[in-house]
């Protein structure tokens, strides 16, 4: 099952998504297109949102990072932050070192706390798809990366829905795609993350408490590409889905 | 309403800390001095519950102010910010001692039990927080540490990201906080604000 979190009618609901992608089954059996919806952020108020840094070793080579860092990159991220399905990120006029970063999103299905790497995928619930903005100019050496750089207010579009686990066997083996304005400038594999959803999910359990609802962004991918206001950034994840952000002036 | 949303912080928003670490600022890995404020976040799961679990090695015990968010923060100027503020409690972030600021602290800071809180009521800045254990205070800073006032930490951080109404912030850390450990009972208490009392364990090995 796909469900996306929708306005509708004046209230915020999770919707089926069905018909092939095309329609919206809401909770009284009502179903609407699709292409009408307006998508909100499928993440929940009060959810623990951690997001890697340097979690593809292809990435890492680009940044002149070493291929593995000794211990996780990890940060937090903000319900500020989030925007839905085609909406729009402002791109600030001195933000010209501004580009996208296509990253696939594990949900948290249940408590996971010292959960070893063979069992963490059982605490997977679902995937989705989220665009992990950066702005290099923004960038300080200060928790980096820093506020500033990735809790922007709408800077990090994700969506449009969450998939179940079931539907994702393997989450190590998913192509990811970010094209601007049509032209490709991110092609890679799941298969080349550092730690892997479950090692992710292993870790964190590890420092923290997961708890159901909560979510992993799990790294990008090499492929930096500056964006302009005005472009439409496309990331598309393999059998999960496409999430498109309009760039706006700011 | 009460916390409905995230839980941010501030770190280096202590003045005496800023000047001790002066020199620092300007070598590797930092390069030069922090411009924006330098935001952490807790989950809400960090949140104790019951008496606290001390690792061997302590927990730095970080006595601030935390400021309920009642009106979203985004754009607003420091003569603003403080209608956003709907409450204030006294809380105790703690968290694995760490000498870097260079990268985020989740690993030290997001525990079960890295944060406790205190009643929200009326808001109320207090001039200063005192630390007591086990009867003696072993910490006690002025709010007029901060580098950033209340209001202008809320407007600097509106600049570039909302807090929503049913967020918390913390509004900074004294970077002279003490290390505690498991076996003691602490208090953390300031005037016209009620108070906090936290019992510490050791943790199970």
């Amino acid at each position: 099952m796909k469900r996306a979190r929708i306005f509708h009618r004046g209230r915020d609901i999770w919707a089926e998504v069905v018909d092939g992608d095309s329609g919206l089954r809401l909770p009284n059996g009502q179903v609407i297109a699709a292409a009408d919806a307006h998508w909100l952020p499928p993440v929940q108020r009060g959810a623990a949102v951690y997001a890697l840094g340097l979690n593809y070793a292809d990435h890492n080579k680009e940044l002149g990072f070493a291929p593995k860092l000794a211990t996780p990159l990890v940060f937090m991220k903000g319900d500020n932050c989030f925007v839905g399905h085609d909406g729009d990120t402002p791109r600030p006029a001195d933000g010209n070192q501004m580009h996208p970063e296509c990253e696939l999103v594990a949900v948290i299905g249940k408590p996971a706390r010292n959960v070893a790497e063979a069992d963490a995928l059982d605490c997977v619930s679902g995937y989705t798809v989220a665009n992990d903005y950066a702005i290099r100019e923004y960038l300080e050496n200060y928790y980096r990366p820093n506020a500033r750089v990735k809790n922007r207010d709408a800077t990090t579009p994700i969506g449009p829905w969450v998939v179940d686990a079931s539907h994702v066997p393997d989450p190590q083996a998913l192509r990811l795609t970010t094209s601007v304005n049509g032209e490709v400038v991110q092609n890679g594999s799941t298969a080349d993350m550092i730690l892997s959803v479950a090692g992710l999910v292993s870790y964190l359990s590890s420092v923290t408490t997961l708890m159901p609802g909560d979510m992993i962004l799990t790294g990008t991918p090499q492929g930096v590409h500056f964006c302009n206001a005005g472009d439409t950034v496309v990331c598309e994840i393999e059998g999960v889905g496409r999430l498109v952000s309009n760039l706006v002036p700011a | 309403m009460t916390i409905a949303g995230n839980i941010y912080g501030v770190v280096l928003n202590d003045a005496p800390e800023r000047e001790a670490l002066a020199a620092q600022f300007d070598e590797k890995p930092y390069a030069k001095p922090p411009v924006a404020p330098v935001v952490y976040m807790k989950p809400l799961a960090s949140i104790a519950n019951g008496s606290i679990a001390v690792p061997n090695g302590g927990l730095t015990a970080a006595t601030t102010l935390a400021v309920l968010i009642a009106r979203d923060t985004g754009g607003v100027s420091a003569g603003e910010a403080n209608d956003c503020i709907g409450a204030t409690a006294l809380a105790l972030d703690l968290s694995v001692p760490a000498d870097s600021y260079y990268r985020p602290a989740v690993a030290q800071k997001n525990a079960d039990d890295r944060l406790s809180l205190g009643s929200f009521t009326t808001p109320h800045v207090p001039a200063s927080i005192r630390l007591i254990s086990d009867g003696t205070c072993i910490h006690e800073w002025s709010l007029d540490r901060l580098v950033r006032p209340i209001a202008t930490l809320i407007a600097d951080l509106g600049a570039f990201m909302t807090l929503k109404a049913g967020d918390v912030l913390l509004v900074g850390l004294p970077g002279d906080a003490p290390t505690v450990t498991g076996g003691t009972s602490l208090r953390v208490e300031a005037d016209g604000i009620p108070s906090l009392e936290l019992t510490m364990r050791e943790m199970a090995a």
